[in-house]
């Protein structure tokens, strides 16, 4: 079975796979044998030599769940080990061992491989071929370095504990229970006068269930055996002698022999492999999954919310999330898994994480470093940057190693994940501060310009006035004076849109939003403008109803106060201004009509861009400057609503915009 | 009342220039002065009957001036500020300003300004502390018998809004925040008492459209609160 290493596609998404492969990359195997530290040691030397990086592996066979405590134990040491020494653990499965290190070191680009190989002297048990044989047939291509030890006996007794001792009663009471069945049925049969071939088949039958049912094969070769010498001592006559008359039976004991011995092995390979598979799809689904989950998460908490889910989906135990920012961690996000009563212990923890977070490394339960704490941490990275520290709970049942192997793959996706959020926003920041600086730059030049003609008239006009004001009529010299006036007042007028543009520069950052009656807003802009609006019949229609909105109140009388001076602009003294405020649906819709000229078609999108203008764009115009306009277009979409033009009948404009409707929950 | 005192608190000597130009013009007795520290001396020693203070003063923040004269005296004082934040101009209201005026500013307004508070500081001497019924134009409350009338015709108010009336009334003349409004009518405030406060003065505005007199006497200042006028100063 391959099982694709998810760290070749991390890699190569880093864009780390073209650096690295010009340099050495080592492979060591983990094993839970005591030799296997020596082992790491030296690949650790090796990979230093070449200045090269190291990876261990570890092949999870059928035989680890059998595996007893110590060498778990000892297992987990070596893991701890190879970590301490800078190496990426990683974990594959599959029953054949030399085949999963070389497809793992083909597909990771590995360039050597370290293996210990014991040094047995007297070869002849060595019926078959050694690992390190197999491994080079598999991968001729590799670097071997080969670290012989002596004398250590790998395996130790494995110790009978309470949960295996209940195992093997049941394994028992399957294996006689079936062999009771399967007598039973083959004296029915012999009772019915059925040939000793069915009973054959029946005794078969009941192999495969015992090879299925049972989980060590010893069960399936002592049936095999058991049931030739049941059948010859039962069904074969002389009954209830281990003599047979039939010339074939010898023969028809060893086919039925080989042919047990063939189907339980095959029996046992299959259940193995089905369990191994389902056990490993679903862990490679969990973390496909969470890829494919990534790729849909932008933010950050997105992300972390992503982790937690698929982190409780794989490994069912209580977590618990530091995010960090900025090379700080903030407070924790904690994930109970169901049943997990015991309370987290943040005082005890807290250095395990803070250590983990500072070093880079794993920490707490289970490790060297801080081992009394309940949970185990890693630190999300990417380099050498840390974007934060999950916790897993391990209270008194250790991860095994494929959870380790598929735990960190999964937290290194979503660190992977977290710098391109992080590098997008970013990227945005940087687009948003040069947009900002280049409109800022267009408008300080148009600024600068349009000040300069009211500028101009208010400073020619005084001086004048100053220097030969006594010569001048009075009519010039009111018409000087109301020029001054009138000038001061459009200037007044563009300071007050370019306070309001400075607060919307950056987007919506700056807004204070409070529920105002839209009315109120209306009345302070009328009452601001009461002085031009003077010579023009003001229309207002107001609803019955009270129509509340959620806005900047300041910037919304700004938006009207624009449009009303459009308004007076461009409609002749006298003519009607027509102000509605009305409900539509969820929105409060203000409309202001003029009986101006009105806007042609072509103009009607563009009356909003910044620095149009309606005549001579370029000229001297203090009309020059569209500034207002484009700031109601940017004040009322950061309010969320909409602004348009349309002609007024017969002729004229409608300016009219929408703003979210907000209620009112009265306080009495 | 003799003519009133006036002291112009102001750094900038233009504005200053204009504002005595125009008090001199309409024939208001004043008093100048450019600096924080010399406008509470002067406060002391002349005690004006008005106080014109521009917010930023270069030896300290107006605000500041306004609580140390608060400290000792209830004088108008009326705060001149550039339109920067609302924020500046309530926290002045707060510490105890009356009104506010925003540069620019036309002198008329700064007129208008001054008439509205000397009406208010004239009625507040002839009116004794208890009094029991409060009269502006046709607006008549009584507080003794809790309610209120225009034109004779009783207003049915709730009794929110009934309370809001007073308070207004009470502080008629002056600019009062929302906070300042909330706080007096809920005994906090939270941005949904704010919420509730338009809507109780919405309302409490459509009762008081009887007479063409009362339907304008309360102003409202968006952003920052409202005000009760003087029927005669609308």
């Amino acid at each position: 079975m391959r099982t694709e290493p998810v760290s070749r596609r991390r890699r190569i998404r880093m864009g780390l796979e073209k650096t690295e492969k010009q340099n050495a990359r080592i492979l060591v195997c983990l094993s839970s044998s005591a030799s296997n530290a020596k082992v790491i040691h030296a690949a650790s030397k090796i990979a230093a030599a070449f200045h090269g990086s190291l990876v261990a592996l570890f092949v999870e066979t059928p035989a680890y769940s059998l595996m007893p405590d110590d060498d778990r134990k000892r297992l987990r040491s070596n893991m701890n080990l190879a970590e301490n020494l800078g190496a990426r653990l990683e974990t594959v499965t599959g029953d054949d061992v030399p085949y999963q290190i070389a497809e793992f070191a083909r597909l990771s680009g590995m360039t050597g491989v370290v293996i210990g190989q014991p040094n047995t002297v007297g070869g002849l048990l060595r019926r078959k071929k050694s690992l390190t044989d197999r491994l080079v047939a598999y991968a001729p291509d590799l670097d071997y370095f080969i670290i012989p030890y002596y004398g250590t006996k790998v395996y130790v007794a494995r110790k009978r504990t309470e949960r295996n001792r209940k195992r093997i009663l049941a394994d028992c009471a399957i294996f006689l229970s079936s062999m009771v069945v399967c007598t039973a049925i083959g004296f029915l049969f012999s009772h019915l006068g059925f040939t000793d071939a069915n009973i054959i088949m029946v005794y078969l039958l009941g192999l495969l269930v015992v090879s299925i049912f049972t989980t060590h094969r010893a069960y399936s070769m002592v049936w095999a055996v058991i049931s030739v010498l049941l059948f010859d001592l039962l069904f074969t006559t002389p009954r209830f002698t281990f003599y047979a008359y039939g010339t074939g039976y010898p023969v028809t004991f060893l086919i039925m022999l080989a042919a047990a011995f063939t189907i339980s092995t095959l029996a046992i390979r299959l259940k193995q492999n089905a369990g191994q598979s389902a056990k490993a799809a679903q862990r490679m689904s969990v973390v496909l999954e969470t890829d494919r989950l990534l790729t849909k998460a932008a933010s950050r908490e997105e992300i972390l919310s992503v982790l937690a889910s698929q982190l409780t989906m794989l490994l069912n135990r209580s977590l618990i999330i530091y995010p960090a920012e900025n090379g700080k961690l903030e407070d924790p996000v904690f994930y109970p898994a169901a049943g997990d009563t015991v309370p987290y212990r943040t005082n005890e923890e807290k250095p395990a994480v803070e250590w983990a977070f500072s070093h880079h490394k794993r920490a707490g339960a289970t490790t060297d470093v801080f081992p009394k704490t309940d949970y185990l941490y890693y630190c999300m990275r990417v380099q050498d940057h840390a974007y934060g520290v999950v916790g897993v709970a391990v209270h008194d049942s250790p991860l095994d190693a494929s959870e380790q192997g598929v735990l960190a793959s999964v937290v290194g996706e979503c660190s992977l994940a977290l710098e391109n959020a992080r590098n997008a926003r970013e990227k945005e920041e940087t687009m948003v501060l040069a947009e900002n600086e280049r409109l800022r730059a267009n408008l300080l030049r148009a600024v600068s310009h349009d000040l300069r003609t009211p500028l101009t008239s208010i400073m020619g006009n005084a001086d004048s006035l100053m220097s030969c004001g006594e010569t001048l009529d009075a009519a010039t010299r009111r018409q000087l004076y109301s020029d001054i006036y009138l000038d001061a007042q459009w200037l007044n007028g563009m300071v007050e849109n370019l306070l309001s543009a400075s607060r919307m520069s950056g987007g919506k950052l700056d807004l204070k939003m409070t529920t105002e009656l839209m009315d109120d807003m209306i009345s302070e802009a009328v009452n601001h403008l009461s002085r031009q609006l003077k010579s023009y019949r003001v229309v207002r229609s107001v609803p019955e109803e009270l129509l509340f909105v959620k806005a900047d109140a300041r910037l919304i009388v700004q938006v009207v106060i624009n449009l009303l001076d459009n308004a007076v602009k461009y409609a002749p003294e006298g003519s009607a201004i027509r102000i509605d405020t009305l409900a539509a649906g969820n929105q409060v819709v203000v409309r202001i009509a003029d009986e101006g000229p009105g806007i042609p078609d072509d103009q009607k999108e563009r009356v909003f861009d910044l620095f149009w203008s309606s005549g001579n764009p370029t000229g001297d115009s203090r009309r020059g400057l569209g500034i207002g306009l484009s700031l109601c277009l940017s004040v009322i979409r950061a309010h969320g609503g909409t602004i348009s033009v349309s002609d007024n009948q017969p002729h004229g404009a409608v300016f009219e915009f929408s703003l979210p409707r907000d209620e009112v929950n009265l306080n009495e | 009342m003799n003519k009133p005192l006036i002291l112009i608190v102001e750094d900038d000597p233009p504005i200053r220039n204009l504002i005595s130009v125009t008090l001199e013009a309409h024939e208001y007795r004043h008093i100048v002065s450019g600096n924080a520290a010399n406008a509470i001396l002067e406060t002391a020693s002349h005690n004006p009957d008005i106080l014109l203070l521009d917010l930023g003063l270069p030896d300290m923040d107006g605000v500041e001036v306004i609580r140390k004269i608060r400290s000792w005296s209830n004088m108008p004082i009326i705060v001149i500020s550039a339109r920067t934040d609302d924020a500046d101009k309530i926290e002045a209201l707060d510490a105890g300003a009356d009104d506010y005026l925003t540069k620019p500013f036309s002198v008329d307004e700064l007129l208008a300004r001054l008439r509205v508070t000397l009406r208010r500081l004239n009625q507040a001497r002839t009116d004794t502390p208890d009094t029991a019924v409060f009269i502006n134009g046709s607006l008549k409350i009584d507080y003794a018998a809790g309610c209120a009338f225009v034109a004779e015709e009783e207003l049915h108010l709730t009794p929110i809004e009934y309370k809001l009336l007073c308070l207004l009334a009470r502080n008629c003349g002056k600019v009062l925040t929302h906070k300042y409004i909330t706080q007096q009518l809920w005994g906090a405030s939270w941005e949904n008492n704010v919420a509730s406060l338009r809507v109780f003065m919405a309302t409490l505005r459509k009762k008081l459209e009887v007479s063409p007199d009362t339907s304008l006497l309360i102003q409202t200042h968006v952003g920052i609160g409202y005000r009760m006028l003087r029927a005669a100063d609308g």
